[in-house]
């Protein structure tokens, strides 16, 4: 089942759409950055955008934070969103039952389908930016330390190339974690509604409410609770010590997610009437 | 019977949320502490126990924008994330975690008569020689055991009462507060909790008279012990500037060499005597007042008064009618500010009294910028 549903996903022409857009934004940015070398100053524009114009291995980190905050929900929205509301928009879906397969995996399935393609996008949007990034930026000063892949932390000390591909990989890792869980929320709604637009805007919705909270005072005691509150700590993962806590505190809140909006999807897909 | 599956499905699902909520919301209540509260006080004076930890201090003091202080404002009106690895009192090392998007990094260090400061931003190794007199307060020093510390220092003679303990950190801490008897401050009370075994700082807490808590530091992670000697040691990576500054220097807003020399009195307070090494003058500045009840002269371009004075006015403060020029106060529960602009000069007078005290101050300074 679960291998169907991804050989699915890798064939849906959609998804692959959603693939090179999201590299290629950031491969724009990264071309308009080298041609007028007006890379914003400390503290504007995306994180680490002003540092990657003297060393380009320090591009997937900034193109990640690019694609954070829009692009990169609006295509798992799509994708989660379509899960179960495109088999029902299609008619697909009481077909899809016929068979002797249960509910409960055939919502595993889906989300691991999911799982798969955000974990699939942030590694893509990773590796092609590095490359974009090396090439038209090289490497830094600190290649003369670290050798060819060396980068200075946010605290001065200089990463090796090891350093640096084990907190890219942690990063990639806890990025594909909270694109899962805005995935798994998508998952939920695309249960109920058969139409995946409606779905797919649920959750834009969900992430909206969530940014315009963030900043306010008086949403404090919710702050927390947010998902959208935990999607920068990943940043912390490129000091020296690293700084686990909001790592760790994000790695819950977006479990907790997956498992509620999971459950909910379970719960609500369980004993739905299919009709179409 | 779809009915009861139904239910208890969602039942199941409701109680999971719950149950992860209550996992992260729930906090264990303090053990009952019996400790004394002027030992616990020289402790936390005398002592400067090895941590290293991580603290969130949140300031809303409701400070409007000002000019060349706007690192002061940010600390005092927003949440600051600081990391701290602290050898002793004199080998330490704060890093302030900065960024709007949490994407640089501000590290002090402080290792013997030498300090150094690393900024990611600025890709830049400063190594700050000598001391001034006095400096900008910065994200160190919203650490609670140096909050604690200042403020305990500041008030030397005050009663300090037991409070109950909180847990903290995952360890129960005893509580201690300050209220201050001088009545010209605007600091109402200040409380502490401190670990009861090493002295430590953990929480410490900044009200007015009247309100709420406006300003709240917490070590949120503390572990015992000193740092590793590798954390202490502060680098130039290539690529990266390493430049030597004097402190007076890097004192920004507070050095202005044109300045006419601080009055020695305002507002019936005589003007304190700031340690000075040469090179290290401050002219112009003043500080005024003891303890808690304190406040500081510093004098400014015309246009960062001009710019001080409209954003004064825009956040709600009052015009202050002066011979010369413009001038305006605006009042916090625990911090107040006044500003003058006047001929090609202007003075910015604040601290932790009245706007009233504040607004009698202003009208003293002389006409345009001529000492008294």
């Amino acid at each position: 089942m679960i291998g169907v549903e991804l050989r699915l996903m890798l064939r849906r022409r959609r998804v692959w759409l959603c693939w090179v857009l999201l590299c290629a934004i950031p491969a724009l940015v990264a071309v308009l950055l080298a041609v007028t070398n007006l890379a914003p100053a400390p503290g504007q524009g995306g994180a680490f955008l002003s540092a990657v114009t003297s060393d380009g291995q320090l591009f997937p980190a900034a193109a990640l934070a690019l694609v954070l905050p829009v692009f990169l929900p609006i295509t798992v929205a799509l994708v989660s969103g379509d899960a179960v509301a495109g088999e029902a928009s299609t008619g697909m879906l009481r077909y899809l039952l016929v068979r002797p397969v249960g509910r409960l995996r055939l919502l595993t399935a889906k989300l691991v389908s999911v799982g798969a393609f955000v974990l699939l996008a942030v590694v893509f949007v990773t590796i092609t930016s590095y490359i974009v990034g090396v090439l038209l930026f090289g490497f830094g000063a600190d290649a003369a330390v670290g050798g060819a892949g060396g980068i200075t932390s946010l605290s001065g000390v200089v990463l090796t190339p090891l350093q640096l591909a084990g907190r890219t990989a942690a990063t990639v890792g806890y990025l594909a974690l909270c694109m899962l869980a805005i995935g798994a929320i998508g998952l939920f709604f695309s249960t109920l509604t058969d139409s995946p637009l409606a779905a797919a805007l649920g959750v834009l919705a969900f992430v909206v409410v969530s940014a315009i909270l963030l900043p306010l005072d008086a949403a404090a005691g919710i702050r927390f609770y947010l998902p959208t509150t935990h999607w920068l700590a990943w940043i912390d993962l490129f000091r020296d010590p690293i700084l686990w806590r909001a790592v760790r505190e994000g790695v819950f809140v977006q479990l907790g997610y997956i498992v509620v909006a999971f459950g909910a999807a379970w719960a609500n897909f369980a004993t739905k009437d299919v009709t179409s | 019977m779809a009915g009861q599956r139904f239910s208890r499905r969602w039942l199941l699902v409701a109680a999971g949320a719950a149950a992860i909520v209550g996992v992260s919301a729930v906090q264990l209540p303090a053990a009952a502490l019996d400790v004394d509260a002027e030992a616990l006080r020289r402790c936390i004076r005398a002592e400067v126990p090895p941590y290293v930890g991580y603290a969130e201090a949140s300031g809303r003091l409701g400070l409007p924008e000002i000019p060349q202080l706007e690192s002061v404002t940010t600390l005092l009106t927003t949440t600051t994330r600081i990391r701290s690895y602290v050898a002793g009192a004199d080998r330490w090392r704060a890093d302030q975690l900065t960024g709007a998007l949490g994407d640089s990094e501000r590290d002090t260090y402080h290792l013997g008569a030498a300090e150094y400061v690393w900024d990611f931003g600025g890709n830049q190794l400063t190594r700050v020689l000598g001391q001034a007199p006095l400096r900008l307060p910065r994200a160190g020093d919203l650490l609670p055991p140096d909050l604690a510390r200042r403020m305990l220092g500041l008030a030397p003679g005050d009663p300090v009462t037991a409070i109950p303990a909180r847990r903290i950190a995952g360890r129960d801490a005893a509580g201690i507060r300050l209220v201050p008897t001088d009545p010209d401050t605007t600091v109402g009370r200040v409380d502490i909790w401190a670990d009861p075994t090493t002295a430590l700082p953990l929480r410490v807490e900044i009200a007015a008279r009247t309100g709420p808590t406006l300003l709240v530091s917490e070590l949120l992670e503390v572990t015992d012990g000193p740092p590793d000697p590798a954390v202490l040691r502060p680098v130039v990576p290539p690529g990266a500037g390493a430049v030597t500054a004097s402190a007076a220097d890097l004192s920004g807003a507070l050095r202005d060499l044109r300045a006419p020399p601080a009055p020695a009195r305002l507002a019936g307070r005589a003007r304190l005597t700031l340690p000075s090494t040469p090179g290290s003058d401050l002219p112009g500045v003043g500080v005024y007042g003891t303890g808690l009840a304190g406040f500081v002269l510093i004098p400014t371009g015309r246009d960062v008064a001009d710019r001080a004075v409209d954003g004064a006015t825009a956040a709600g403060g009052t015009a202050i009618p002066v011979p010369f020029g413009r001038a305006a106060r605006i009042g916090t529960p625990l911090l107040s500010v006044a500003v003058r602009s006047t001929g090609r000069r202007g003075s910015l007078l604040i601290g932790t009294v009245a706007a009233d005290v504040l607004q009698q101050a202003l009208l003293e300074l002389p006409a345009r910028g001529r000492p008294s």
